[in-house]
């Protein structure tokens, strides 16, 4: 018996070393059925209407999903690159930037399917490497408790004016992707004065989208620039907040979707792309109260038609894409400059 | 006779302590998994920092930015004013909890270590409710209600990234503290006082000599903790008035570039923040004179009387409680059952409905079970693997410590990103196993990240057992397994609990690591409260940081109350 | 019950040895003191026997049983040598209650717990503790616990009991109480004993040998009385018991016995001493306190000096005389107390004589 109580004692000892070695055996040795790994940062609500359906239309292929922010997603693929490999298939997340840069150094395989025909051509890589699969708007957003919809400003331009000072809030280029967008499609448009006036007038940076919302409901700063979708669902949920879509052109910013080049699913991985182009999956991303990149179809619930905010000309098409990928680093760093500094 | 010969046979076949013995067999596997599980990953993106044509490039480009070097000095200003602000409330309070008859003073121990118990981002969040500049609830209640001059603290400075800070590591010292007090032999202060010194004396002259390592131990964890952390000068950072720029907010925007440039001058970046760690062991050697005491702790010490203070020390203790910790946490709750933050204080606004979001999500049972074991994992791994080489550095047996212990302090000094990709490019297959997407790979970060925190509360502990207490055991005729498992571990459990609580608690709540280490099937609470604040209601996160504050809590209480009061924070 | 044999032992730390040459062999039943100031290596060798430390070199058996040979790679774990320790530290385990701190060697050996208990309380009523088994050892007093280290160290009745310094925590009177108590249960069990402590007093009252130790090395062995008349050397004699050392020049010398006259004291008084050291070198002469003796009324040839203070013992008088420019410290009979002040002319009874050799330490 007291042998028995100190071999117990052994073993538990033992069971947790022997953890090291469980680790080592739980990388390998589960059943092998073709997997098609996407790595995604999209909304909840729409993964839940997507996934089911998306598995549905692909029996004989799990899918496997990872979502997380577009800036994880991509820091985990250049890490798993660095490594050797990824077991992502097929990317999905908010920033047009990367997928250029993806591109360039070949690590896309091109892809057009039949149904990227239905999507604008400026949103439509020429070679094909990645497409728009929906579309993310950034628009002005402001607290109706604070002020009426007749004091709200109209236009980007106009949120450097004395009577905005202290008052605006803006995402920070730094941590999310769609600021970045927004920052260079802004500088591009009015210059970094603009940027400069901003900081002049004592404009907060905040780091996501969420984040600037936030101080837009509870007041501190009641006027912010951010992206529509957070907006609707915010206006949803009976938050005090209201949406104005800047005179000056709200800023447009394509979702891509692509294929790996090192994808060892190349048939799965198209017919999971022309899943999400279809009708069927394009429906769903209005459940994130994001734009469809089909324009036929409806955009989310109370926002302005899809073409009309292509219209206003602020849109990251393909061509602006291109040329200012490369010039992501200074974006950053002017920006650094300009607002930290 | 005859068995007598059988001995002498018998003893001439070597029977070695050497290799084989299962005490050499457990050390080699700690000493195995910290070169695998902490060096390894970083190793790597060390090595990946000198890659490219000129190996020092990278460290070159970095060099040359002025952001770079105002981003060190601001890590070195918050780093330092967090572990002042830590010191400076963990040595009194520390002293407060443990020698006096402070009313309550075990229970206030409990709670005076509770900001650890809230991750700091969230803690971070909870301020920002109250002290944002013009929204904040206190500051609209001391402009508006108390007609206050407009003068409104903002949370948003680098004065509220530093509070946030030391607040959250004040834990560390005040435990130290509190742990290095109670060992003082009470005759030692006791002469003091026949010698002529009044209590103050004594206390300078005889108590603070003794606690003084202790103290600036915590104090140096608490800068080290501050150097990596994240979260908190994200939130807070950029909208400063100056901005605060630290080096893990330029350090996680170079890896935001997504170039191979940008991740090379990342890791060049962070090597910074790795020297310190390896200077924090001498640091910490330097830093006071050795209290190590032979025996058990004293029998029979008398708790100081505060006589006429006591009522003043007792609003003390109280107040800073409730502006520390019990403020944000409140904070965070009732942001929690608002239904919208944007709408104010109403009957109308109070709602359960984001519990109702969060609670029904399908993965919101299986990311608190995972989150749970992960976590509870974690914490066991970490106190096994930073016992057994504390015991090796401790005991003798590990003739090259001097070079391992250092190493251990590695991935606590890494940025959580930096080591999860450290992580990832060590753990897909490249070096021997392939954990990814498994709950093993967040295990394994998790373990390795506060490794340190078991290693160093783990040696403390057996600092103060004599060896002599092993050897006896020995005599009597345990293996060397043995005396340790049945006398040594029994003599510092309540050590080995503190330390599993010290990596629980964290691993419990992380995010960082977790949002690039999860897989498809095994979401986190880190990474549901990802979600959540990056889409959801800013209310439903609060939900969440509720939630894990409450599990923390219970988990605590639990083990208190099974272990009749004596473990646990 | 067991024989214990050293053979050439010896530890080094890299270059510094600590132990160097350790050479003995100790009967069954014996009780050995390793006596020596602190750092002598005693503590060290009797660490090695125990298994605690393994030697660089040389041999340890125990029993006829080879337990530490590091030439032939032999080393049998602490565990494995069925001895019992007692600790300076008494190293009695806080978690576990006074008799679970006895039985537990019991229990490591799969002892039945019924079986332990029983063990463990009649080794407590060996040791003066009935029924205080049920207590955590910091209920109890030092000397308490240090029998409960004893109980615990004897419980299994080991073939040879080691003890470091086990009494030095212990107030003087405890202490001589708990020597004859060790002293009377090693030979009621007759177990193998090694003492090891730098109290002289101890190891004279308790030992059949005394191992005299300094710097790694056996300076003397031998029967306390042996080495307290006899002492090998100088150190020796000085270390057991109290010992005036004078300097002084032989004169004549016989085969075990020299006449000096030594230098230093008024009156360069010449003594008669045993050891054979050659005439006209210089020599050390140990005369202890007992051994001189008041002559009244004569001066020529004898030591002369000046009480400079007494101090009664009851049964003696503790004196010290200044004498040139030394010290002397004097034992007298209780009766024949000389008053502070008084000059003496001491007569030497017993003196030995120590060639001077080139000087060590």
């Amino acid at each position: 018996m007291n042998s028995a109580a100190g071999g117990a004692c052994l073993q538990r000892a033992a069971a947790l070393f022997l953890l090291a070695g469980c680790l080592a055996l739980s990388g390998c040795g589960e059943p092998k059925e073709p997997e098609l790994w996407i790595y995604t940062s999209i909304y909840r609500e729409v993964l839940d209407k997507l996934a089911p359906q998306a598995q549905a239309a692909m029996a004989g292929v799990k899918l496997r999903w990872y979502k997380a922010g577009s800036e994880e997603v991509a820091a985990r693929i250049t890490a798993e690159l660095a490594s050797g490999q990824t077991p992502a298939d097929i990317l999905m997340t908010a920033d047009p930037f990367w997928y250029q840069a993806l591109k360039e150094e070949g690590l896309l395989r091109p892809y057009r399917p039949p149904e990227a025909s239905r999507v604008p051509p400026a949103l439509t890589d020429p070679e094909g490497a990645y497409l728009t699969s929906r579309a993310a708007v950034m628009v002005i957003g402001y607290n109706a408790q604070i002020f009426s919809a007749d004091q709200a400003p109209e236009t980007f331009a106009e949120l450097t004016q004395p009577r905005w000072q202290g008052k605006v809030v803006i995402g920070d280029p730094l941590k999310s992707g769609t600021a970045l967008a927004t920052v260079a499609m802004l500088s591009n448009k009015l210059g970094w004065d603009y940027f400069k006036a901003l900081r002049a007038s004592d404009v907060v940076v905040e780091g996501g989208n969420s984040a600037v919302l936030r101080r837009i409901e509870t007041g501190d700063r009641p006027v912010g620039v951010l992206l529509l979708e957070n907006l609707l669902k915010a206006r949803e949920n009976r938050s005090p907040v209201e949406i104005v879509y800047p005179r000056d052109g709200a800023v447009v910013i394509p979702s891509p979707i692509a294929i790996v080049a090192g994808t060892d699913q190349p048939v799965a991985a198209e017919r999971f792309v022309r899943f999400v182009m279809s009708p069927e999956g394009q429906r769903a991303m209005v459940e994130g109260y994001m734009y469809p990149a089909d324009p036929g179809i409806a955009g989310p619930k109370g926002s302005a038609p899809f073409t009309s905010l292509l219209a206003m000309g602020r849109c990251l098409d393909t061509k602006f894409v291109r040329e200012m990928t490369a010039e992501r680093e200074t974006l950053k760093e002017t920006f650094g400059q300009i607002m930290f500094e | 006779m005859s068995n007598r010969m059988r001995h002498q046979t018998a003893g001439i076949k070597p029977s070695r302590s050497g290799w084989a013995s299962p005490a050499a067999l457990v050390g080699a596997v700690a000493v195995g998994l910290l070169l695998y599980f902490c060096v390894l990953p970083l190793a790597l993106l060390v090595k990946h920092s000198f890659q490219g044509g000129d190996p020092f490039a990278s460290y070159r480009l970095v060099a040359s930015r002025a952001a770079n070097w105002s981003a060190l000095k601001g890590t070195l200003t918050v780093a330092s004013g967090a572990a002042a602000i830590a010191f400076l409330l963990g040595v009194p309070l520390g002293w407060l909890v443990a020698a006096t008859d402070l009313p309550g003073a075990r229970s206030w121990r409990s709670l005076l270590a509770l900001p650890y118990v809230v991750p700091a981002y969230i803690g971070a969040v909870g301020w920002t409710y109250l002290l944002s500049d013009r929204a904040g609830w206190l500051n609209r209640l001391l402009t508006e209600g108390l007609g206050a001059p407009a003068l409104p603290v903002s949370i948003y400075s680098l004065e509220g990234i530093i509070f946030i800070e030391g607040v959250f590591f004040s834990p560390f010292v005040l435990m130290a503290v509190a742990e290095a007090v109670e060992r003082i032999d009470p005759a030692l202060e006791e002469a003091a006082r026949v010698s002529g010194a009044g209590p103050v004396r004594v206390w300078l002259d005889v108590t603070w000599p003794m606690v003084r390592r202790a103290a600036l131990g915590g104090a140096l964890l608490a800068f080290l903790g501050t150097c990596a952390s994240y979260g908190v000068p994200a939130v807070l950072g950029p909208s400063a008035r100056p901005p605060v720029s630290v080096l893990t907010t330029r350090i996680k925007g170079y890896i935001d570039l997504h170039t191979t440039g940008g991740f090379r001058q990342a890791t060049a970046l962070s090597a910074v923040l790795l020297l310190a760690a390896l200077a924090f062991p001498l640091a910490e050697r330097t830093s006071g004179s050795d209290s190590r005491s032979a025996g058990s702790r004293p029998a029979g010490r008398k708790p100081v009387a505060l006589g006429r203070w006591r009522t003043a020390a007792l609003a003390g203790v109280g107040a800073v409680f409730g502006l520390t910790t019990f403020l944000p946490i409140l904070a965070l709750l009732i942001s929690s059952l608002m239904e919208n933050v944007g709408r104010g204080f109403s009957w109308e606004n109070l709602s359960l409905v984001h519990y109702w979001v969060v609670l029904r999500r399908p993965e919101a049972g299986l990311a608190l079970r995972n989150s749970f074991l992960l976590a509870a994992s974690a914490a066991t791994l970490a106190v096994g693997v930073g016992g057994t080489l504390a015991l090796m550095q401790a005991r003798g047996g590990l003739r090259w410590g001097w070079v391992l212990t250092p190493l251990a302090w590695l991935p606590y000094a890494a940025p959580g990103t930096v080591l999860a990709i450290g992580a990832i490019l060590a753990y897909t297959g490249a070096w021997g196993i392939n954990l990814y997407g498994t709950l093993w790979m967040l295990l394994a970060a998790y373990a390795a990240k506060y490794l340190a925190l078991a290693y160093r509360m783990a040696a403390a502990g057996i600092e103060q057992v004599h060896p002599s207490m092993e050897e006896a055991a020995r005599i009597s005729g345990a293996s060397r397994l043995r005396s340790i498992l049945e006398v040594l571990v029994p003599m510092v459990r309540g050590h080995l609990v503190a330390a599993w609580f010290l990596v629980f608690m964290p691993s419990f709540g992380e995010l960082t690591m977790s949002i690039l280490l999860f897989g498809p099937d095994t979401p986190t609470l880190g990474t549901m409260l990802f979600e959540l604040q990056s889409y959801e209601d800013p209310s439903a996160a609060s939900v969440l940081a509720v939630l894990i504050v409450a599990v923390i809590l219970l988990s605590n209480a639990l083990v208190r109350r099974l272990s009749g009061g004596r473990y646990g924070i | 019950m067991s024989t214990l044999e050293l053979r050439a032992l010896g530890r080094s730390y890299g270059t510094h040895a600590v132990v160097t040459g350790f050479d003995q062999k100790i009967a069954s039943g014996e009780f050995v003191s390793f006596l020596g100031p602190s750092g002598c290596g005693k503590t060290t060798t009797l660490r090695m026997i125990a298994g605690l430390d393994e030697p660089t070199s040389g041999e340890v058996e125990i029993g006829g049983r080879l337990v530490s040979a590091p030439a032939r790679g032999v080393f049998v774990a602490p565990e494995e040598r069925r001895l019992g320790m007692v600790f300076q530290s008494y190293a009695l385990w806080p978690h576990m209650t006074v008799g679970e701190n006895v039985g537990y060697p019991l229990k490591l050996r799969g002892v039945s717990r019924q079986e332990r208990d029983a063990a463990a309380a009649r080794m407590l009523e060996l040791v003066h503790l009935g029924g205080l088994g049920g207590r955590q050892p910091h209920q109890l007093s030092g000397g308490q616990q240090q029998r409960v280290a004893l109980a615990r160290a004897l419980v299994m009745e080991p073939e040879v009991l080691l003890l470091d310094e086990p009494l030095s925590n212990l107030d003087a009177q405890l202490r001589e109480e708990l020597r004859f108590e060790i002293k009377d249960l090693q030979r009621r069990l007759g177990v193998t004993v090694v003492f090891v402590t730098h109290d002289q007093s101890e190891a004279m009252a308790m030992s059949d040998r005394i191992i005299v130790m300094r710097e790694g090395r056996i300076r003397q062995v031998g029967p306390p009385a042996e080495l307290y008349g006899h002492p090998a050397d100088l150190f020796v004699a000085g270390f057991l018991g109290l010992a005036n050392v004078l300097e002084g020049v032989v004169e004549s010398s016989g085969s075990e016995s020299c006449r000096v006259r030594l230098s230093g004291l008024a009156g360069q008084p010449v003594v008669d001493c045993r050891g054979a050291v050659a005439a006209g070198t210089r020599a050390d002469i140990v005369i202890r306190p007992e051994h001189f003796e008041v002559a009244p009324g004569e001066t020529t040839g004898l030591v002369s000096g000046k009480v400079t203070r007494v101090t009664f013992l009851g049964d003696r008088v503790d004196c010290r005389v200044a004498s040139g420019g030394a010290e002397l410290r004097l034992a007298l009979a209780a009766g024949s107390a000389p008053c502070l002040g008084d000059t003496l002319a001491l007569r030497a009874r017993d003196a030995v004589a120590f060639a001077q050799g080139p000087r060590n330490g």
